[in-house]
């Protein structure tokens, strides 16, 4: 038996002589994840005050997707509720997730800090201030999202330019100016609730602890192209990111310029950040959460954990949206639930792996 | 290979000068070490050359041409850096650190090719750190970590390579270890410029010595001309001495035996 055991040792220092199975784990985990995220999606759709079955669901699809299938196949009934209301709310919150756990692998990355969230640079203060004045204001020329939007990325730009010193950006002066502009655009928001009305109040109320009630189609035609491109381009930069997250210095001796790459990089994910943000309100925790469940799963090497981490943020979201308009009568806000459910994961983290997960330092 | 010409530097226009016209040249296939006190510009002038920090005033040529002229890549096929020993906030494999050093050689959108892959674990081959490929860099002790950092630059294929005091933090078994390791590197037709603070090794592993020291070059040439009790005495203010041991030049500092008694 000792000698079997000699044997096995020696093979698994031979990565050619690793099984199938082992060698592609990484891309066969993030393959199952996204079927799961297929089969949780539908499943979700299912759910509800008018329970459906699966079968139905994938009808109604069939019958917008496939020009050959007739109209009397499907009822109008499971249209509207398929097609109208539950799918673009399952896409919306898919979109959402991707972009949330995606600027959060992006910033914990370029910012070398594993507890940085996307909301890092002020872009929830700065939409929540600008959703704020939409809502004070109904007869501003703007809608509440286009306002959310801009002061989203108002936010960031200033961040960002407060900590541009000498050609550089240090990620100290980023994190700091980020903390500086976020209390400001808070304390704007404070303003905004002193002087609102009672129902104006209650609305700002609402959209900062973020929801999916009114999705639409045209949401989901706005947010995708966004999200996904940026997804994509990110992905393509994914090698570059681990280099970038050895530090400046290094990256640039190793041939990746730091602050052409880091500009790129947040730049695209503070804009998949802001138009998600400013159609959903804030939702916590699932841009610090994501990247480390990924990053537990599948080690902190990016082009791995940002697919991976991507499609959990949309897992996650489809799981407590469906909580939120399932569990009561009436909704609740999508921010308390992912907060209560992140919390406990956070805390056990911390507890059981907080020494691998948060770097070993 | 190397040539520095009458580099300056200063950090802010009124501020002091740190490099005050500092010139040298490192020839082809060297080991080559940078010695001086703290703060006598030793990593200002790495910052310098290796175009971390704009190129003030002078000159600095590797391989003929001028830095001021290449680009990020080529600055990255052309010298590699290694420094101190660290930790990055995550916990990357082994592997992948090293894999990092191809990344000036990667192509295409998502660059890492087998080809690259076999590479970065030929240089772990080369050092005899393959058995630690699947492990995370940041759970190794500091020896270990130095050794993947060169493993790095090897595998990065440059002709030039600079070392940031890479014995610093190690314990005496792993500093001769990783010095008989960049003597190797420097054997197989690497040009090195290594800093460091210890005199002994600098004459027993390099083939030649820059001694920095206020501001600017105080000596440079091989070791055994170099490293005396006049130049040490210049730079630490009197008091090193100079002996041999079993053919070595060994440097102790003086009046140990008095300081001894004392206690």
């Amino acid at each position: 038996m000792p000698h079997a055991s000699v044997i096995r040792f020696s093979k698994s220092h031979h990565p050619a002589q690793e099984r199938w199975v082992d060698r592609h784990r990484k891309p066969l985990i993030i393959a199952l994840a996204s079927l799961l995220l297929l089969g949780i999606a539908v499943g979700a759709m299912t759910l509800g005050a008018y329970h459906l079955e699966a079968s139905d669901i994938i009808r109604v699809i069939r019958f917008h997707c496939d020009p050959f299938t007739t109209l009397p196949s499907v009822s109008r009934l499971h249209d509207t509720i398929v097609w109208k209301i539950r799918l673009p709310r399952i896409l919306l919150a898919v979109n959402t997730g991707i972009a949330l756990s995606l600027s959060g692998a992006v910033f914990q990355g370029c910012f070398r800090n594993p507890l940085v969230e996307p909301y890092i640079l002020g872009i929830s203060s700065g939409a929540a201030f600008g959703a704020a004045l939409g809502i004070v204001l109904p007869g501003f020329f703007l809608s509440v999202q286009a306002l959310a939007f801009i002061f989203a990325l108002t936010a960031v730009a200033t961040a960002y330019f407060l900590a541009h010193t000498r050609g550089e950006t240090p990620v100290i002066m980023l994190i700091l100016s980020g903390v500086i502009v976020g209390s400001v655009f808070s304390a704007f928001v404070g303003i905004m609730k002193f002087v609102a009305e009672d129902s104006a109040l209650r609305e700002i109320v609402f959209w900062l602890m973020g929801g999916f009630y009114y999705a639409s189609w045209g949401d989901v035609a706005l947010l995708s192209p966004i999200i996904l491109t940026s997804f994509f381009i990110i992905w393509s930069q994914s090698w570059k990111l681990n280099i970038l997250s050895m530090g400046d210095d290094e990256a640039r001796t190793l041939g990746v310029n730091p602050e052409l790459l880091k500009c790129i990089l947040i730049i695209l994910a503070t804009l998949s950040t802001a138009v998600a943000v400013s159609t959903t309100g804030i939702i916590a925790w699932v841009g610090l959460m994501m990247p480390h469940a990924a990053r537990m799963m599948l080690g902190p090497d990016h082009r791995y954990l940002i697919p991976l981490a991507s499609i959990l943020g949309g897992i996650y979201l489809i799981a407590c949206d469906t909580a939120a308009r399932t569990l009561l009568h009436v909704e609740i806000p999508i921010g308390i639930i992912t907060s209560i459910a992140g919390a406990p994961y956070l805390f056990f983290l911390l507890r059981s792996r907080g020494h691998s997960a948060f770097g070993g330092a | 290979m190397l040539d520095i010409d009458a580099l300056n530097h200063r950090y802010a226009p009124r501020e002091e000068t740190i490099l005050d016209n500092v010139s040298f040249h490192v020839k082809r296939g060297s080991l080559c070490a940078l010695f001086g006190p703290n703060g006598c510009g030793k990593s200002t002038l790495f910052r310098c050359c290796l175009k971390l920090l704009p190129l003030q005033a002078g000159q600095v040529t590797m391989k003929g041409r001028d830095i001021r002229e290449m680009g990020i890549r080529e600055m990255a096929r052309t010298v590699a850096y290694v420094p101190q020993e660290h930790k990055p906030p995550f916990p990357y494999l082994v592997r992948e650190v090293v894999l990092m050093g191809r990344t000036p050689h990667m192509n295409g959108l998502f660059g890492v090719g087998k080809e690259e892959m076999r590479k970065a674990e030929e240089a772990l081959a080369r050092l005899d750190l393959a058995h630690l490929s699947h492990r995370a860099y940041n759970d190794l002790s500091g020896g270990q970590r130095q050794m993947v950092l060169m493993a790095r630059a090897i595998a990065q294929e440059t002709d030039i390579m600079f070392l940031d005091e890479p014995t610093s933090a190690l314990d005496f078994s792993n500093q001769i270890k990783i010095w008989k390791t960049i003597r190797k590197i420097a054997d197989s037709g690497v040009t090195i410029l290594a800093c460091t603070h210890d005199p002994n090794h600098v004459s027993w592993f390099c083939d030649a010595v820059v001694v920095l020291g206020n501001r600017t070059v105080v000596a440079t040439g091989p070791p055994d001309r170099v490293i005396t009790r006049e130049t040490l005495n210049l730079i630490y203010n009197d008091m090193c001495d100079v002996g041999q041991l079993n053919g070595s030049k060994i440097v102790f500092p003086s009046h140990l035996t008095e300081t001894r008694r004392a206690v």
